[in-house]
């Protein structure tokens, strides 16, 4: 039961990643490569907050928040704005990588190689819970995680806006046609994403510690939630960013501490070659 | 009403309209013809501000430039566009198409207000609408789909109404009903309304203005009188005008 | 002069590398820079494999960081577990191991292409310490493994004679990449960067090129690993990071993705920048995004772009002497006009009550048509009516949901588009594929890449049949576009032609394939009178061939004048059936198609539609 404690605060990670691409592609269709550099960042804003500066939890959360969503920001205007309305796909693929880049760099330039510790926010005293024991800030993780996910999803439903979101996602000139600021709803999910990804920074550093490539690892991993979620839908990712932390945990318990990422990767090109829409993806589409 | 002078566009490079000119007159229904391809639904997209590129010319309504307004703007403005292929959100549901449609309407809540109103009202005017509101719009039938579209783009209560091709896929009895039900919403309501329609002998039986399109140019327009001798009809779609073209499309 | 300089052009680029060989040698470049060169071309290997993929298939492979770690460890340990040091068997080896790893990856990646193919390769670049560990029996683990003294016919490779393995496997590999990327096949992978529809539509399998891309790719990066492993005489995980695979990117878009040489330029760049400035190590990254970021966004086509840029502007400008400029128009441009067509090998296609429904929606219900060879069979219908969907059904775009499609005796039905294109059906498109870096006269001999095959390997080796096919294709799309009366546009781009033009060239494609059956979809619209004129004498002379031609078209004189049957179709299903007189003279017809109610009784002016009704 420990290992599936473990396995869903590594798949909450994941999942929140997941949440993350998917914010940015149902309202402006791209894919933000560089979501899980976004983390990242939050987990350093955090760390500064926290330690650097001192500050208590609540504006610690708020300054990574605000931080990470403005970096958000600047991402759209500079490395997604430029190529709306151009023909070819291929753009994003070049210019998310290259801003992941960027801020990898950044990090690493301005917070060094070294992983930093971010502490955790609550009591560092494991609790045992159905048979397993788990970190207090581990728990906190996955709630958290599972309430931005559903609320997600049920934001997206029952609002105006989350509504807007979808239809622009399904067809974007029809959108627009009724009125709504699709250009306007791409910048707002690339704001509301980078909150998020600052929101968790605190929860997620105490888990990862803060380190300047974090992002590549969690690239993937959200990535595979993806896959097995399938893309565009918020409950897919969720629980598909959960399976992918447990498929890892239980791969390093059971087979051996070199052999977890390479069992995802297994699972992953699996997935892709037989369910290239998402192991939940049909489903889900086909019960909304 | 809406008055399209010179504009001229197209898809980047590639141009489809050349120095167009449109009116609608308030209450009253213009009707766009010509062949395919030949310019029609690329001028209701430079009208709506779905045209990519718009090199010159106004579209005022109500004396209102909106020529450089984005398209969500032009909603607000009061036009609503019903594109072709019955263009609903296929996977969102009934409803959820019509609060879509009410998208410009203010107030918070999702059914609340002035968007509440909205909905009552096209339920009332497209019943089968309601019967089927929880409904995935792509389950519906093609002519359901179509009312489905047209409700969706009066939920804002617009000043001008574009329609591309309504009766597109429809049979012959839905079609009537379609354009019957176009008039009304001029006879009844007082909207002005820009039709681009195939069925011509439907469509000007309902015009006030006719305009013929081809080659992405307007080659002639009036009062639907003008064209009672269907001389000019059966030069548009059943032979070429004869006009000779400028050499700028080639 | 003019002349002088391009027959000695070839000579010129011998000199050059003659020179880049000795230099060692005669004392040009000492130990540093001699290193230097050496990384520089292994780097150029890797770049040039991802400019395979990235800038020709439009693909982002990142794996050319994982392939280069198992060309390395396969050369390393051929070497040092079974002494097999000769430098022949090291690289036949690493190429090997790479085209096994690219199919491995490649084939589930590319399922999806875009993202999907982009994170596994990405994937495979992180898991390379994972691998390297748990395989540390043979790759040594963390702590690296040192290689052999690599040997060739008992003579040890090292110092000089390295330098001319790296420089000659290199200056091969880019004789290689260059002729495949300037062939057919480098066209065709164009036309699927911009276009898998298309593609298909010419009998490529989109998956099978893609996948084919992708290992070929792969090769250069495996040859890099092992000439490394040489290089260095050891090897550990660490030096195939991330870092390096970002790098990699960065140089491809800064040399330029979509081009041959590019390549060079970028990892001369990279490797120098790294090499030269101190600072680079705390920066690095933020620079390759950068890079990355303002490649993507303004300069797509890189070093090489601007460098054409500045010789097309100093040839204008009179600095540099002019291009020979019938370079891209084969002999007999001007040859006669032909007016026949070789016999074409028609053949009968049939419906039987094809279906298609979409969700709810029944888009085409029930339709039975047949077409003949050496007949103009025409379909024509409101808009909405199901034509499109018919013709889709018929090339293989959309799978049928009932009924059959018969191409003579043959069920097609339900076959990808590539094999029914195999089988001789050719399409047009109501808004013209045209794709981008191609002249029109390469894109019309695209037509003729299925059914004239040349192979990968004439072409890399530029065989004589290579020269043959080549000339034959390019004589062949140049009768065809004078055929169409475009014969002026041949050396053009093709994405730079008109909307009427680009349907003529389009027309001329189709034919180009020999097809049996030609499918023509609002062939005639944007077209001006002289074109249509064209048209409609192209049309004729493919039924005089023989050749089985459907043609979906809206202007109804034309079809009247072309069409020797004609099927009307209404809410997806068949209204009419029969030639254009009783076409004409059917009311349910033009009640159909004009909404006419009530008609006049001439059958003469039956196409007239009744004089509008009152004002209401």
């Amino acid at each position: 039961m420990t290992t599936v404690w473990a396995g869903l605060a590594t798949g909450a990670i994941y999942s929140l990643i997941a949440i993350g691409y998917n914010i940015v592609l149902l309202a402006s269709g791209t894919f933000n490569f560089a979501h899980a550099q976004l983390l990242m960042v939050g987990t350093f804003l955090a760390y500064t907050g926290a330690v650097t500066f001192g500050l208590p939890v609540l504006p610690t959360v708020l300054l990574a928040a605000a931080g990470v969503a403005v970096i958000a920001l600047v991402e759209e205007r500079v490395a997604i704005r430029p190529l709306l309305g151009r023909t070819d796909s291929h753009g994003t693929l070049i210019t998310t990588v290259g801003a992941a880049t960027i801020l990898d760099g950044l990090a690493a330039a301005i917070w060094g190689r070294q992983p930093l510790t971010v502490p955790p926010v609550l009591p560092d005293e494991p609790l045992t819970l159905l048979g397993g024991t788990v970190r207090p800030v581990d728990l906190a993780l996955i709630g958290f995680t599972l309430v931005v996910g559903v609320g997600l999803h049920l934001w997206s439903r029952h609002t105006l806006t989350g509504l807007a979101s979808l239809a622009s996602a399904e067809d974007r000139d029809a959108a627009s046609a009724r009125g709504i600021n699709v250009r306007l709803l791409g910048v707002g999910a690339f704001a509301v994403a980078g909150a998020v990804a600052g929101v968790f920074g605190l929860l997620v550093g105490a888990r990862t510690y803060a380190v300047f490539d974090l992002g590549h690892s969690l690239a993937l991993f959200g990535f595979v939630a993806i896959a097995i979620g399938g893309s565009g839908s918020q409950l897919g990712g969720l629980i598909g960013g959960f399976a992918t932390g447990l498929v890892y945990a239980f791969a390093a318990r059971y087979i051996g501490a070199a052999y977890p990422q390479i069992v995802v990767f297994g699972v992953f090109l699996l997935i892709l070659f037989l369910r290239p829409r998402g192991l939940f993806g049909a489903a889900l589409e086909r019960r909304v | 009403m809406l008055s399209v002078t010179g504009v001229t566009g197209g898809y980047g490079d590639l141009r489809v309209l050349w120095d167009v000119e449109v009116t609608v007159r308030p209450g009253r229904i213009t009707v766009v013809l010509g062949r395919n391809g030949a310019g029609k639904t690329s001028l209701l997209s430079a009208v709506a501000g779905l045209l990519p590129t718009v090199s010159q010319g106004r579209i005022e309504l109500d004396g209102q430039d909106l020529a450089a307004a984005p398209a969500h703007r032009r909603v607000r403005s009061g036009l609503a566009l019903v594109q072709e292929n019955k263009r609903v959100f296929r996977a969102r549901t009934v409803e959820e198409n019509l609060l879509l449609g009410g998208y410009t309407l203010g107030g918070f809540g999702l059914r609340r207000g002035a968007r509440r109103a909205a909905l009552e009202q096209a339920y009332e005017r497209f019943p089968v609408l309601r019967e089927r509101r929880r409904a995935p719009a792509g389950s519906l039938s093609g002519g359901q789909q179509q009312m489905l579209a047209i409700g969706q783009a009066l939920m804002p209560g617009p000043k001008l109404l574009m329609l591309d091709e309504p009766s597109a896929g429809l049979a012959p009895s839905i079609v009537n009903e379609v354009l019957t039900m176009v008039a009304a919403l001029r006879d009844q309501e007082g909207l002005s309304i820009l039709l681009v329609e195939q069925r011509i002998e439907h469509a000007l039986e309902i015009a006030d203005d006719v305009a013929v399109m081809e080659n992405g140019r307007i080659i002639t327009a009036g009062p639907k009188s003008a064209f009672d001798d269907g001389a000019v009809i059966r030069e548009v779609y059943l032979g070429r005008s004869g006009e000779e073209l400028a050499p700028g499309n080639h | 002069m003019n002349a002088l300089i391009h027959r000695f052009r070839p000579l010129g680029v011998l000199l050059v590398l003659v020179l880049l060989l000795i230099a060692p040698t005669v004392g040009l470049l000492d130990g540093y820079w001699s290193r230097t060169v050496m990384l520089i071309a292994i780097l150029s290997l890797l770049v040039s494999g991802l400019n395979v993929v990235l800038g020709y298939a439009g693909e982002l492979a990142m794996g050319q960081v994982a392939l280069y770690a198992v060309g390395a460890y396969v050369a390393g340990y051929l070497g040092v577990e079974f002494g097999l040091t000769n430098v022949l068997v090291a690289l036949l080896a690493a190429m090997l191991a790479a085209v096994v790893v690219g199919l491995i990856t490649g084939i589930p990646g590319l399922r999806l292409g875009g993202w999907s193919l982009a994170m596994v390769t990405f994937f495979l670049v992180t898991l390379v310490p994972n691998l390297v560990d748990v395989f540390s029996d043979v790759t040594g683990g963390t702590l690296g493994m040192a290689t052999a003294v690599p040997t060739l016919f008992g003579m040890e490779i090292v110092g000089d004679r390295l330098y001319w393995l790296v420089i000659l496997v290199v200056i091969a590999w880019f004789t290689v990449a260059r002729n495949l990327l300037l062939s057919r096949h480098g066209n065709m992978f164009l036309v699927l960067r911009q276009s898998p529809i298309l593609a298909s539509v010419l009998g490529v399998s989109v998956y099978r090129l893609k996948l084919l891309v992708y290992v070929v790719g792969a090769i250069p990066a495996a040859l890099a690993g092992a000439l490394f492993s040489m290089l260095d005489g050891f090897i550990a995980p660490d030096t195939f990071t991330f870092a390096l695979a970002l790098s990699v990117l960065a140089a491809s878009v800064v040399g330029g993705a979509t081009s041959v040489y590019g390549a060079i330029a970028g990892a001369a760049v990279m490797q120098l920048g790294q090499q030269t400035f101190t600072q680079f190590q705390t920066w690095q990254l933020v620079i390759y995004g950068a890079f990355l970021l303002i490649a993507g966004i303004a300069f797509n086509r890189g070093l090489v772009g601007l460098f054409q840029d500045g010789l097309a502007a100093a040839r204008r400008r009179g600095w540099l002497p002019a291009r020979p400029a019938t370079a891209a128009i084969p002999p007999g441009g001007d040859g006669p006009v032909e007016t026949r067509l070789e016999p074409l090998d028609g053949v009968v296609l049939r419906t039987e009550g094809l279906s298609k429904s979409f969700g709810g929606n029944r888009a085409l219900d029930d339709v039975t048509v047949e077409a003949h060879p050496g007949e103009v069979t025409a379909l024509i219908g409101p808009n909405g009516s199901g034509k499109t969907t018919l013709l889709n059904l018929i090339c293989g775009l959309y799978k049928p949901s009932g009924g059959r499609l018969l191409l003579g005796d043959q069920q097609i039905g339900g076959q990808p588009t590539y094999r029914i294109a195999r089988h001789g059906v050719a399409r047009t498109f109501q808004t013209p594929l045209i794709p981008k870096d191609m002249t029109t006269l390469a894109f019309v001999a695209t037509g003729r890449y299925m059914n004239h095959k040349v192979g990968i390997l004439p072409a890399i080796l530029r065989l004589p049949t290579f020269r043959r096919g080549y000339t034959a294709d390019d004589e062949r799309a140049m009768a065809l576009l004078r055929l169409v009366g475009i014969a002026d546009v041949a050396g053009k781009q093709v994405d730079s032609l008109a909307l009427g033009t680009r349907r003529l060239v389009e027309v001329a494609r189709s034919l180009a394939s020999g097809a049996r059956v030609f499918l023509f979809d609002e062939v005639g619209s944007g077209l001006d009178e002289s074109d249509l004129a064209v048209l409609e004498r192209a049309i004729g002379m493919i039924r005089e061939a023989g050749g089985t031609v459907i043609l979906v078209e809206h202007n109804f004189p034309l079809v009247l004048k072309l069409a020797d049957r004609i099927h009307v179709l209404s809410q997806g299903r068949l209204l009419a059936s029969g030639t254009p007189a009783e076409i004409q003279a059917d009311r349910r017809v033009l009640a159909e198609y004009t909404g006419a109610t009530d008609l006049p009784e001439e059958p003469d002016d039956a196409h007239t539609p009744a004089t509008p009704k009152g004002a209401n």
